[in-house]
């Protein structure tokens, strides 16, 4: 353990904690009032924050593990962080930092940042007591929890890659769901949320990654469509610019908040917590009410026509039997032989909305692709990408598996696979593309 | 490659909230009154609490509630009715969770009701106006 030269009184330790959570909240404050932010920019901030809460619990877990640190035991703490201290940091790291990044170089502020660190930390025990390689933990933390929410919030201010925005806002999410809430509500209870997990019974796994894990999937694959059709995110600040009826949203109007919904019920089930079962119920009361009013108030309000039509066809609690499929579209297939057996399947299955058409090529070194054209263009799509929209009009597990294989990283995997793959008759191709320029 | 977009946007650029600054509303009649019943609420608290509870416990539990109230009080107030309504029922719940010592916490998983409760008296104020 690193030398502790001195250490704070009792009532200094309790000065301290008071000023690292007030101090940061006057800082955001004051900010909020002089910084003249546009609703945007407001919402840039708040992302920040949002980032911090999950990112900054999931990381003093890793320290205490790897013994960079651990803070003094309080009654008041999750997962051995009090929570006025992870309040106070979040908001630091979190808007001040946001903020503070509009007025000063960005660099500006990560090395104040962590030069405050640096300079306080080590005399602050035994509020915090820190490891020999806690500078390592330091620099993970600036890593892992400021730069990230820093650039988030950069691109959500400028309106910008709306699809690792929202891979920001999936992890967030996700860690609010399987971390943060279901902590916080074990601490109340008493109990260690880590321990929990630990000693649940392999029934209770079992039951939880069944309902859980495929609710997290189509929750991504919402979320997902959001961005990449809507160019928007879950966040209601930053929202779709259109009525996004593709995907999961094709069969149901509230896919997010459902599964969400579900996750947390998993949890409970999983941690055999009663108080966990709140969330959920909070959930719900939320979303079935406030967030119904609020779409109705938004998105009909910007956008009647679009949304009366899809409103009219979908429900927001109940999901389809067939997808809901606003739009015509071709499948077109270059390379037949290729990719005969997918053709002959989606043949065979073939459901209104989308006609297949196979494209007779001359053999090329070029890269043959499957194309994806759709009356609504924002949905055209190709190779792996275009066999996942084609899957979509098919509904229900065909559907969650195109879903699937549209996310980023699946998508990447898959094309890399099917890039890969081929190469094995570059020597024919070659041959044949000879014989043909002769 | 392979995933195209494509540059439609039904929605204005600045939809939702538009693009005019977000200044605190000083004057505002609710602001203030907000204010003045957080402040209320906290110093009874701390009056209440202060021999027994130790610095960093007020700090969570009645000054940092408070200042939220006091920022969400002040944020400029949304144009439609409800959203009015759930920002200055969230405001005056931030008054009570100063109040609410070691039940802060539950009490913050009752936000979805006071939100749900604004749209219920929306609903009630439409049903009547029509």
């Amino acid at each position: 353990m690193h030398g502790v030269p001195e250490l704070l009184s009792p009532h200094l330790v309790s000065l301290a904690r008071g000023a690292l959570l007030i101090g940061p909240t006057l800082l955001v404050m004051i900010l909020l009032m002089v910084s003249r932010l546009t609703p945007r920019q407001a919402t840039a901030a708040m992302v920040g924050g949002l980032w911090q809460l999950p990112a900054l619990l999931l990381f003093n877990v890793a320290a205490q593990k790897l013994g960079w640190w651990h803070f003094q035991p309080d009654p008041a703490s999750v997962l051995g962080l009090p929570v006025d201290l992870w309040i106070g940091w979040a908001l630091w790291w979190g808007p001040a930092a946001v903020l503070l990044s509009a007025r000063l170089n960005i660099i500006t502020v990560v090395v104040s940042m962590m030069m405050a660190d640096a300079m306080s930390m080590p005399h602050m025990a035994p509020l915090v007591v820190l490891g020999d390689h806690w500078w390592i933990g330091e620099v993970a933390g600036v890593l892992f929890a400021l730069l990230p929410a820093l650039v988030v919030a950069r691109l959500t201010e400028a309106d910008i890659k709306p699809v690792l925005r929202t891979c920001f806002h999936g992890l967030g999410w996700g860690g609010y769901m399987l971390l943060v809430l279901p902590a916080c509500v074990l601490a109340w209870e008493g109990r260690d949320y880590i321990d929990a997990l630990r000693s649940a019974s392999t029934a209770r796994w079992v039951i939880s990654l069944a309902i859980g894990l495929p609710c997290l999937l189509i929750g991504l694959a919402a979320a997902h469509e959001f961005a990449l059709v809507g160019r928007g995110t879950p966040i209601p600040y930053d929202p779709p610019k259109r009525v996004v009826t593709s995907g999961p949203y094709a069969s149901i109007a509230n896919p997010m908040q459902l599964t969400s919904a579900i996750v947390m019920m998993a949890i409970a089930i999983l941690t055999a917590s009663n108080g966990a079962w709140l969330i959920p119920l909070t959930f719900l009361i939320f979303d079935g009410i406030f967030a119904t009013w609020y779409n109705r108030a938004h998105i009909a309000m910007a956008m009647p026509d679009d949304w009366g039509k899809y409103s009219s066809a979908v429900r927001n609690w109940v999901p389809r039997r067939r997808p809901y499929i606003a739009r015509t579209a071709t499948l077109q297939f270059p390379d037949a032989g290729r990719d005969s057996r997918i053709l002959a399947w989606l043949m065979r299955h073939m459901e209104d909305g989308l006609t297949i058409e196979v494209m007779p090529v001359a053999p090329s070194l070029k890269r043959q692709r499957l194309i994806y054209s759709s009356s609504d263009p924002d949905l055209d799509a190709a190779g792996i990408a275009a066999l996942g929209r084609a899957l979509e009009h098919l509904g229900g597990f065909s559907a969650l598996l195109g879903w699937t294989l549209r996310l980023p990283g699946v998508w990447h995997l898959m094309e890399l696979v099917t890039f890969a793959i081929p190469l094995r008759r570059l020597g024919t191709r070659l041959k044949m593309g000879l014989q043909s320029s002769r | 490659m392979g995933q195209t977009q494509s540059h439609h946007h039904v929605a204005r650029p600045d939809y939702p909230y538009g693009s005019a600054p977000l200044l605190p509303q000083w004057g505002g009649c609710w602001a203030r009154g907000l204010s003045l019943l957080i402040i209320a609420c906290a110093g009874y608290s701390t009056v209440v609490h202060g021999a027994d509870w130790s610095i960093d416990r007020i700090a969570l539990l009645i000054i940092l509630p408070a200042l939220l109230g006091i920022t969400l009080a002040f944020a400029p107030d949304p144009p439609s009715f409800v959203s009015r309504l759930a920002k200055r029922l969230t405001t005056a719940g931030c008054a009570v969770g100063t109040l609410a010592g070691p039940w802060l916490a539950p009490l913050i998983l009752g936000v979805p009701i006071l939100l749900a409760t604004s749209v219920a008296v929306g609903a009630i104020g439409d049903a009547r106006r029509a």
